[in-house]
């Protein structure tokens, strides 16, 4: 395996086409992934015609090359300008703008880029090293499996809501509405569509956190906006400061960990991923810093942007050993695999070991070169924040618009996105904890499928969950997880009552 | 407005939706009878959980009222520094009406045309002073949205109805 | 510098402008022209609608043709996702465009959703262009678990409504296939409809589920593997590839669905617009890069084409018979 794996590196870096092809995509995939409108997926899609022309590994190098860094580039605009630029970095807006508003733009891109780095390479790593053991386990999670899982990420509603705990179960149980919307995959019925076409396939997640977290912020700012704005841009851009590094590297090496795993389950992906790490690092962490979290804390960026690109690494781990796509890019993949007259699959590893090499050697270094040409690319997108608001607002609104319409080509996510708007405005205005509702339209589909799903394969036995031991370990670890502060809480306030009569 | 007062509206907002979308629930048309766990299961499950913490929100301000009556009830009010106004509306709302505007243009005019206009209305909303820097805005930032979009990535934007769809199609 | 700048975009303004001005007068007469001189099609970009997210079976079919296409018609094509209802949603899009002849859609499921009534227009808002696949489903298993056709059948019968049959979507062609099986065969199988053919395909290798219904072609890596096999062809005659595979046919069932891919467009076009485009589909789909796609994926397994005539006669004959299941399926 070692050998293959020089054999990879020495065809990228020694063929003047692949290193052609290895640049292209980290700057296709820069740029177009920083664009709210372009994602991953998308961009692969494009690229996939352009391919046809090159030779098998050229052209891998650039899709996986394109995929690796557009894992990472969402998070520019969902930093800078509290619009993901991708799904995948839905939940880095929650930390990320706040700390850019805060004046540290260059600080949390910084951060942003040396998770992304961590987490690609520790993905890449596994990848390489443990594929097949990896898709082992991830056949042995089947829907009760995904259910617990989605539970435990459901429970850390308890951190994300601060103080008011009613408010943040309200915001969960909307945003499981919202994904109940739509036809119920697995009878087909249409629910709460208003007997509309538009709604058949359901609300998306994009236009919600748009409007939620964009737009209404657009509509916030353009308040003061003729004030005249004051340069907040941080002019350092350092990618690694030791100081913040001591902080954020458990919730780094973490979140990698959880992102691969999560990504090599096919059907659950990047998003889901990054979304479950961010409720575990809050739930990892001190009592007194749980509510520093979507204020801009180092940490709540370092698990996004660790477990997303760890995560798309892992969507490939079931792809190259199994031909199963573990996630949307992945299977737009196994297309551009098909194209080329492959078959991905545990075959490709015996008939063309050197091509897949080759892709793991390119991957890789894709994620390592993020590192490198990072600097310049930072430098200027940390200027953003200087823009005067009357330039940058509109862009914002048309980004807004474009980013929800291309997502799926429909004018009535528009109109979604906008109502989202109004109502993240009015909501915020009143503090409510937004992200909870983007924790339950994330988690959804997941919880409720897959708990029906669970029950229709064990011919209508309930007691399925508990009979599995993964489902059994990941069910207990939640319910200790959502009593534990609560029960501590209680001891806590009986104490201090007592204290409070001593005295 | 008080703190409480908006607690006590927001938790009847909830409560009322829950109530619509509960009166719904029913008449959603079951297609597909042979699953143990039926559509409209989970909807119930959601909504009944919305209603009972809805009501509970009002209870529990109900009794945070009574408690700050009872040590002493003045509400700072956050949100009262002066603001710019347009037509006797505040700029966020008349920033809102201008994107839901937009929004309907771009289903009859398409992007190109609803971007030229939106744009340079916008900026100037939001403090542009010069005329002419607004229109070479508007217009740079739509031609660079055109080309990037469906001219170099073949990513459609929205075209707009009859007259408006031929015009959008000469350039993408 | 800045007023360098400011001229540079005023130059770019005026020309703008001046191309507004032109590009109306010239809407205004290839509109007129349109009418007149049919061969001209095709003038412009065409697009061509999917119902289905990139990566999925009918994404790649339109993707494998439109790359053929696009050298035959000497136009680019682009292929637009519009994922949602199962092609509804690109149907309804395709429907509310102008009968132009630059909008086409792209779908497998198009008698299906007619049959169910969510797609509102069926075939009195659309004609059927051409088929290019006549899909081949197999009845998928985990090699250790059973034997034979007959194992599996004799396993459903000794458990009434116990074995789980993966499939991907709901009130699809898979969920129709498992359910005619069930009836054919006269057992009772309990039906799971899956999120994707990632979930399905790891639910039945990792022993989540009893066996799925899939096409030949996405289960081709597995089976080369020895991951999963095939128990019955969903097909009259038996599979040259398969010489050993017994059909549904052989064993008295009268199953011989699967996805039919092909291009609808919408009624009104211009009977010569329809008339380029099937024969330049016909040239595609002969077309030795086309063909070759089609045996790497098992695709060519039936014979898929279909002329408009043809399709338009098959599409009827198909939304009449998914009309009668689907009554007793929603039952």
């Amino acid at each position: 395996m070692f050998e293959y794996l020089i054999t990879g590196l020495l065809n990228v870096l020694t063929d003047p086409m692949n290193i052609v092809m290895l640049l292209a995509a980290i700057f296709i995939g820069y740029i177009g992934g920083a664009i709210p409108g372009v994602s991953g997926t998308m961009l692969v899609v494009i690229m996939i015609p352009v391919t046809y022309t090159l030779e098998p590994e050229a052209a891998f190098i650039l899709l996986t090359g394109i995929y690796a860094i557009t894992s990472f580039s969402g998070a520019i605009s969902a930093i800078l300008l509290r619009t993901p630029g991708t799904p995948e970095a839905v939940v880095t807006t929650f930390d990320g703008y706040p700390m850019a508003q805060q004046g540290n733009a260059g600080r949390a891109l910084g951060i942003a880029i040396l998770c992304s780095v961590v987490g690609g390479v520790i993905g890449t790593l596994c990848l390489i090293t443990i594929t097949p053991a990896l898709a082992k386990i991830a056949l042995s999670f089947s829907s009760p499996e995904y259910f617990a899982l989605a539970v435990m990420g459901l429970t850390v509603v308890a951190s994300l809501s601060g103080k008011e705990l009613a408010k943040g179960l309200i915001g969960v149980l909307f945003g499981l509405m919202i994904a109940v919307i739509g036809m119920d995959p697995l009878t087909g019925t249409l629910r709460f569509t208003f007997g509309t076409t538009a709604l058949t396939s359901g609300i998306n997640l994009i236009p919600v956190i748009i409007g939620l977290f964009a737009l209404s912020e657009f509509l916030k700012k353009s308040r003061d906006s003729h004030v005249v704005q004051e340069a907040i841009s941080n002019v350092q851009t350092k990618i690694f400061e030791l100081e913040i590094f001591k902080k954020i590297y458990s919730t780094m090496a973490r979140s990698s960990i959880i992102g691969v795993f999560i990504g090599i389950l096919p059907g659950v992906g990047a998003t889901t991923a990054s979304m479950l790490s961010y409720s575990e690092t809050v739930r990892w962490s001190k009592e007194k810093e749980k509510a520093t979290y979507g204020k801009g804390n180092p940490k709540g960026i370092a698990a996004s942007e660790a477990s997303n690109n760890a995560a798309a690494m892992g969507t490939l781990v079931p792809l190259l050993s199994l031909g199963i796509p573990g996630g949307a890019t992945a299977a737009v993949l196994l297309g551009a695999f098909i194209l080329h007259g492959m078959q991905p699959g545990p075959m490709l590893f015996k008939t063309e070991p050197e091509l897949m090499y080759t892709i793991f050697a390119a991957l890789l270094l894709a994620n390592i070169a993020m590192l490198i040409v990072s600097k310049p690319f930072i430098k200027i997108f940390q200027r953003v924040v200087n823009i005067p608001y009357y330039v940058l607002g509109p862009l914002i609104v048309v980004f807004c618009v474009i980013g929800t319409y291309t997502v799926r080509n429909n004018y009535t996510d528009i109109l979604i996105m906008v109502l989202f708007g109004i109502l993240g405005y009015t909501l915020e205005k009143y503090r409510f904890p937004l992200a909870t509702i983007i924790l339950g339209v994330v988690l959804g589909p997941l919880t409720e499928s897959e708990f029906r799903r669970s029950v229709e394969m064990a011919n209508g036995d309930f007691s399925v969950f508990f009979t599995r031991p993964i489902s059994l370990t990941l069910l207990i670890i939640s319910a200790l997880m959502l009593f534990y502060p609560m029960i501590n809480d209680y001891f806590k306030k009986r104490k201090l009552k007592n204290t409070d009569i001593a005295v | 407005m008080s703190n409480i007062k908006k607690d006590y509206i927001f938790y009847s907002i909830v409560i009322v939706f829950a109530m619509i979308f509960l009166t719904m629930t029913p008449q959603i048309k079951i297609t597909n009878a042979s699953f143990i766990i039926g559509p409209k299961t989970w909807p119930y499950t959601l909504l009944i959980l919305l209603l009972v913490l809805g009501a509970y929100g009002i209870i529990s301000s109900f009794f945070k009222s009574k408690k700050i009556q009872e040590t002493e009830a003045t509400e700072d009010n956050e949100d009262n520094e002066p603001e710019r106004r347009l037509f006797k509306l505040s700029i966020p709302i008349v920033c809102l009406i201008t994107v839901i505007l937009y929004v309907l243009l771009l289903s009859v005019f398409g992007f190109i045309l609803s971007s030229l206009i939106f744009l340079y209305g916008l900026s100037f909303l939001l403090g542009e002073k010069k005329q002419l820097n607004a229109i070479i805005f508007s217009i740079a930032t739509t031609t660079v949205f055109v080309f990037l979009f469906p001219v170099l990535l073949s990513i459609p934007l929205p075209r707009g109805m009859g007259v408006f769809r031929h015009f959008s199609l000469l350039f993408y | 510098m800045k007023k360098l700048m400011g001229s540079i975009l005023l130059v770019g303004l005026v020309s703008i402008l001046a191309a507004c001005g032109g590009g109306s007068e010239q809407s205004g007469g290839s509109s007129d022209e349109g009418v007149a001189a049919e061969t001209t099609y095709p003038e412009r970009n065409i697009e061509i609608l999917v119902g289905h997210g990139a990566g999925g079976g009918t994404d790649m079919f339109t993707r494998a043709v439109t790359k053929e296409l696009e050298g035959i018609l000497d136009v680019n094509i682009n292929v637009v996702n519009q994922e949602g209802g199962a092609g509804v949603i690109a149907a309804k899009n395709a429907f509310n465009a102008p009968a132009d002849g630059y909008t086409l859609v792209g779908d497998a499921a198009f008698p299906i959703t007619t049959a169910a009534g969510t797609n509102e227009q069926g075939l009195e808002g659309f004609i059927p262009v051409a088929r290019f696949q006549s899909d081949t489903y197999g009845l998928w298993v985990d090699p250790a678990k059973y034997e034979s056709i007959d194992d599996f059948i004799q396993a459903a019968k000794d458990n009434p409504g116990k074995l789980t049959i993966g499939g991907t979507g709901s009130m699809g062609m898979d969920e129709i296939t498992v359910f005619l099986l069930g009836q054919a065969a006269e057992v009772d199988i309990s039906f799971v409809p899956m999120s994707g053919s990632g979930e399905m395909h790891a639910g039945v290798i990792g022993g989540h589920l009893d066996a799925m219904v899939d096409e030949f072609g996405p289960t081709k890596a597995l089976y080369e593997d020895g991951s999963v096999k095939p128990l019955v062809a969903f097909s009259e005659e038996k599979l040259e590839q398969f010489p050993d595979l017994p059909t549904t046919v052989e064993k008295g069932w009268d199953l011989t669905d699967g996805n039919e891919r092909g291009f609808y467009i919408k009624t009104g076009t211009d009977p010569e617009i329809i008339k380029v485009l099937e024969d330049a589909m016909k040239t595609a789909y002969d077309s030795e890069e086309y063909q070759k796609y089609e045996e790497e994926n098992y695709l060519h397994l039936r014979e898929g084409w279909l002329n408009s005539e043809e399709f338009t006669a098959r599409t009827e004959e198909l939304i009449e018979k998914y009309t009668g299941v689907m009554a007793k399926l929603q039952k």
